[in-house]
């Protein structure tokens, strides 16, 4: 007696182990995608926290800054760029990159990239949120300045596999100049 | 019945899937747990980051009020801490030549044995005994209280900032710079392994930061703004807040009399103020909810300027704002010419108030020059229009009460802000109004704390030349000179009523006259009572007086008043007075009562130091055009007249006099000193300097002061002026206008035709300016805010 499959049973074979590979090809496709999100977002959270910290710390130790409003009865100002005067009187200038999608320093005439993927584009408004909202009181005296980055994560380390999934990161943190804490 | 199976053998790879899979998916899950671990991690990190650095930030506030505490324990004579004294006064070997330093008791803890005289032994027996804390261990390792006297470094053991286990803390060190003004804290905080540094410099320095502090009634008129703070020590002795004897201070509106409209909502608007103020800063917030209550009911009283506070400026506002855009337009060519083109002028009625209050607080940017033409204007400084960029306020800064609010209200009937008007404007960190204010924060006073605060004025005036007569010393050589200079006999002149122009005079003065003469450094004798006219003073101007003036008849004897028959007669026959080891039959003989009018002076006014305050005796009067100037480059004084020739004599001048005289444009503790030019002429502003000093002040018309204005006297019934009857409230500082309805009898009314106007005082605190040397203060350790630093770990 001769044992085997007839074509029906191979055909029905066939499409059961496929549909069995799909299955798991996408529950695969998905899990990769998800490990790829959560190892940029925490790659890209972790780097911003960095950034977003140092960006507190030098507001807050900051003792003059730019740019103002307009007219001088305005007190709140959006920027795509903030400059930062030291103690030691030196300036530095953040400033968002549309183009590439980054937040620059830059310091003595050198720019460098602090952050990349920041896009401050978000899913439900096609125009783009300025990073740095300076709020002033009357005069130059920067009361508080709040930064909000939103950036694409990217861990520059990741497989065709993992697909395109980019949930955008926001980054929000606020700091008042120490300088003008002490002087009230 | 058992069925044999076939024997099929099973041949897939199910098995070999599953294995796969199930690695898949395990390795899956267990990088994404790392992955969510790492990221907990990373989180835990910030927080601790956060911890420590906010524990930092804590032990910097912890060391600032401990500096604070502990150094308002020195109380110095020199007037400015420079580096050598200020090294001194940390280690404590401040010698003879520093002046006095003395060193109070800590409050609120007891040192059994001091640790040694200076600010770090100081501030190492505070760590040590007036914290009660458990002792930690930073990382496993004891730090205990180091004090290092030979290089100045404190450093203290952890402070936990919770009470519980594993709390973040703080270690905090002081050092003294190599510049021995300067105090350098470092606090690092800890938070389970992270730590962060924060960094601050305080400087030593000696300051009263008041522009108006006395221990008798202070009035502060109409048309007049106080940008520093007020400290009243009225109010504490007994029978003090009796009525009769007035209130610690009075504050008046500045919109009254302007408006019959405006006056009654002013009225409603201080009844409600006295009801309904949470806060005390004579305001009321539309959203707030105890406040707001105050506006229910009333119209008038708006948010006109849209500030987020109804005060009296917005219902100055509601009534002259014409066409309610929110400003009030008086000058609108001004206004044009600072960007504001086609205005109309809406408000003229006093033109003092307007420019008072569009030039109040010029710095309006806080860069620390004056941009008149720029970002200032832009602020709202001298732009012709008057609105909320102005920053109206009665006072900026907080007052401070050493009486009781109960008490005080008590005794008046009626809530203290019926009394106080204005919008009092303090900062974010300060209450606007305290009572009950004790030491170091308001220190009284006393004519006795001047013993050597005078030396340097007195040492000055010694090197010019004698006062003279008609033919020697300065006197003699001013009418040598033929520059017109004139001096008439007393005898030759008319009795002039003192003070000069009341009609309730309690004294006459036959006044010799020097007329049109140049002083440099001179001292005015006793007994002058002299009139000096368009003269100028350079230097230190000394008025002798007898100090031993306890006689309570020294302010009588020899007094007269008109005798009805077109003479005058002794007011009181028989009177003598016992002072300086003489007996007089009239001190005035051996006391100076002057009036200088027209008169400039280059420099300061000092004298001798009367132990009692005797007001018919010594007093000085300043009237018609006084001027005062010591900066060369002042700009009010660029716009006179003689601004060539004032401005080549300042700069003549040692710049280290210069230095000294700035200290203090009157030195006159314990004399009664009235200045006022009371044709309210804009363009002969009185501008005082540094901390202005008498008994009792009286200033009228236009004057700016920029400085500290200190009273000494505290009028006590029974003593001095008052031991033959009285009440206190006779003795007050009274700053700018009050009129007949204020029970001013020397003011003009406002209807009268002849009224010339409410004047333009202008009290501006100068927390740069110099103390003289002298006067005993406690020292302070302010902190730096620009030399805040943060940083990892130390």
């Amino acid at each position: 007696m001769r044992r085997g499959f007839n074509l029906i049973e191979v055909i029905l074979a066939t499409a059961i182990t496929a549909l069995v590979l799909v299955a798991v090809m996408v529950a695969l496709d998905a899990s990769f995608k998800a490990y790829r999100a959560t190892t940029e977002s925490t790659s890209s959270g972790v780097a911003g926290r960095i950034v977003l910290e140092r960006l507190q710390g030098l507001i807050r130790n900051g003792v003059d800054f730019a740019p103002y409003p307009g007219t001088l009865s305005a007190t709140i100002i959006e920027s795509d760029s903030l400059d930062i005067q030291r103690p030691d009187g030196s300036w530095i200038v953040l400033a968002w990159d549309a183009e590439d999608s980054a937040l620059t320093w830059t310091e003595n005439g050198s720019t460098y990239t602090v952050l990349e993927g920041v896009t401050q584009l978000t899913e439900n408004d096609p125009l783009p949120h300025a990073p740095f909202v300076l709020e002033y009181q009357l005069g130059r005296h920067l009361h508080r300045a709040t930064i909000d980055l939103h950036v694409i994560p990217d861990d520059e380390q990741h497989l065709d596999i993992e697909g395109t999934l980019q949930p955008v990161l926001r980054l929000v943190g606020s700091a008042t100049p120490r300088n003008l804490v002490w002087n009230r | 019945m058992n069925i044999p199976r076939p024997n099929i053998p099973r041949r897939g790879v199910s098995s070999v899937l599953a294995m796969m899979f199930l690695v898949l998916f395990s390795s899956l899950a267990a990088t994404m747990a790392v992955v969510a671990q790492g990221n907990l991690r990373t989180a835990h990190s910030a927080l601790r980051v956060s911890r420590s650095l906010s524990a930092a930030e804590s032990g910097l506030v912890f060391a600032t009020r401990r500096l604070a505490t502990e150094s308002s324990r020195f109380v110095v004579e020199k007037g400015v801490i420079d580096d050598g004294f200020g090294e001194r006064l940390w280690f404590g070997t401040t010698t003879p030549g520093d002046g006095a330093v003395v060193v109070g008791d800590p409050e609120g803890y007891a040192v059994p044995s001091p640790s040694g005289p200076g600010l770090l032994h100081a501030l190492h027996d505070a760590h040590m005994h007036a914290d009660d804390y458990p002792l930690l261990l930073d990382d496993g390792v004891i730090v205990g209280l180091q004090m290092d006297t030979a290089s100045g470094v404190l450093v203290v053991p952890p402070i936990q900032v919770g009470t519980i286990d594993g709390d973040a803390y703080f270690l905090l060190r002081y050092e003294l710079l190599d510049d021995g003004r300067f105090v350098r804290v470092t606090s690092e905080g800890v938070d389970t392994g992270i730590r962060r540094v924060v960094q601050m410099d305080f400087r030593l320095d000696k300051r009263i930061e008041y522009a108006v502090l006395g221990p008798n009634r202070i009035m502060i008129g109409k048309n007049v703004l106080v940008e520093g703070p007020i400290g009243s020590l009225y109010g504490v002795e007994t029978e003090e807040l009796a009525p009769e004897n007035g209130d610690p201070l009075v504050l008046r509106s500045d919109f009254l009399d302007l408006d019959p409209a405006l006056d009654a909502s002013l009225s409603v608007l201080h009844q409600q103020l006295a009801l309904y103020d949470a806060d005390g800063d004579n305001r009321l917030r539309p959203n707030h909810p105890l406040e707001a209550d105050g506006l229910v009911g009333h119209s008038e009283l708006q948010d006109w300027d849209g500030n987020e506070y109804v005060d009296d400026f917005d219902l100055f506002l509601g009534v002259f704002d014409a066409n309610a855009d929110g400003m009030v337009v008086y000058d609108s060519v001004a206004a044009a010419a600072a960007g504001q083109p086609g205005l109309s002028d809406e408000f003229a009625i006093d033109l003092q108030l307007s420019s008072l209050i569009d030039r109040a607080q010029p710095d309006r940017d806080g860069d620390g020059v004056l941009t008149p033409g720029g970002t200032d204007r832009s602020l709202g400084y001298l732009d012709g229009v008057l609105d909320v960029r102005d920053l109206y306020g009665k006072v900026h800064g907080r007052i401070a009460f050493a009486a009781e609010q109960a008490a005080w209200e008590s005794a008046h009937g009626s809530g203290w802000q019926s009394i106080v008007q204005g919008p009092v404007r303090s900062t974010d960190a300060q209450a606007s109004v305290r009572f009950e204010v004790t030491e170091p924060e308001l220190v009284e006073v006393t004519t006795e704390m001047f013993l050597n605060a005078t030396t340097w004025f007195e040492s000055k005036s010694l090197n010019g030349s004698a006062f003279g007569d008609g033919s020697s010393g300065q006197v003699g050589a001013n009418l040598g000179n033929g520059d017109g200079a004139e001096f008439l006999e007393a005898s030759t002149q008319a009795h002039e009523s003192m003070p000069y122009g009341s009609i309730g005079a309690y004294d006459w003065y036959q006044r010799p006259v020097f007329r049109n003469m140049h002083f440099v450094d001179v001292r005015i004798p006793a007994g002058t009572n002299a009139l000096f006219e368009d003269c100028t003073f350079e230097g230190v101007t000394w008025i002798e007086s007898e100090s031993g003036c306890a006689d309570p008849n020294w302010n009588y004897a020899g007094s007269i008043e008109p005798d009805g028959l077109g003479g005058f007669a002794e007011r009181f026959p028989g009177m003598t007075a016992d002072g300086g080891g003489s007996t007089y039959v009239d001190t005035r003989v051996a006391s100076n009562n002057i009036r200088f009018h027209d008169c400039t002076f280059l420099g300061s006014l000092a004298g001798d130091r009367p132990v009692e305050f005797t007001h018919w005796r010594n007093k000085l009067q300043l009237t018609g055009m006084t001027r005062f100037y010591i900066d060369p480059d002042d700009s009010d004084l660029m716009e006179q007249s003689d601004a060539a020739e004032l401005q080549s004599r300042l700069l003549a001048m040692d710049p280290d006099d210069l230095d000294q005289l700035a200290r203090s444009s009157i030195l006159m503790p314990g004399w009664s000193v009235d200045v006022g030019n009371f044709d309210n002429d804009d363009s002969t502003r009185v501008k005082l300097t540094g901390t202005i000093v008498a008994g009792v002040l009286d200033i009228r018309g236009t004057a700016q002061v920029d400085g500290t204005l200190l009273m000494t006297y505290r009028p006590q019934e029974d003593v001095g002026p008052l031991y033959y009857g009285g009440s206190p409230d006779a003795f007050n500082t009274t700053i700018g206008y009050f009129g007949p309805v204020d029970g001013d009898g020397e003011g003009q009314d406002p209807q009268d035709p002849d009224f010339a106007g409410f004047g333009e005082i202008v009290l501006r605190y100068d927390p740069n300016a110099k103390l003289p040397d002298g006067i005993p203060w406690p020292v302070q350790l302010n902190p730096e805010p620009g030399t805040y630093w943060e940083g990892g770990s130390s």
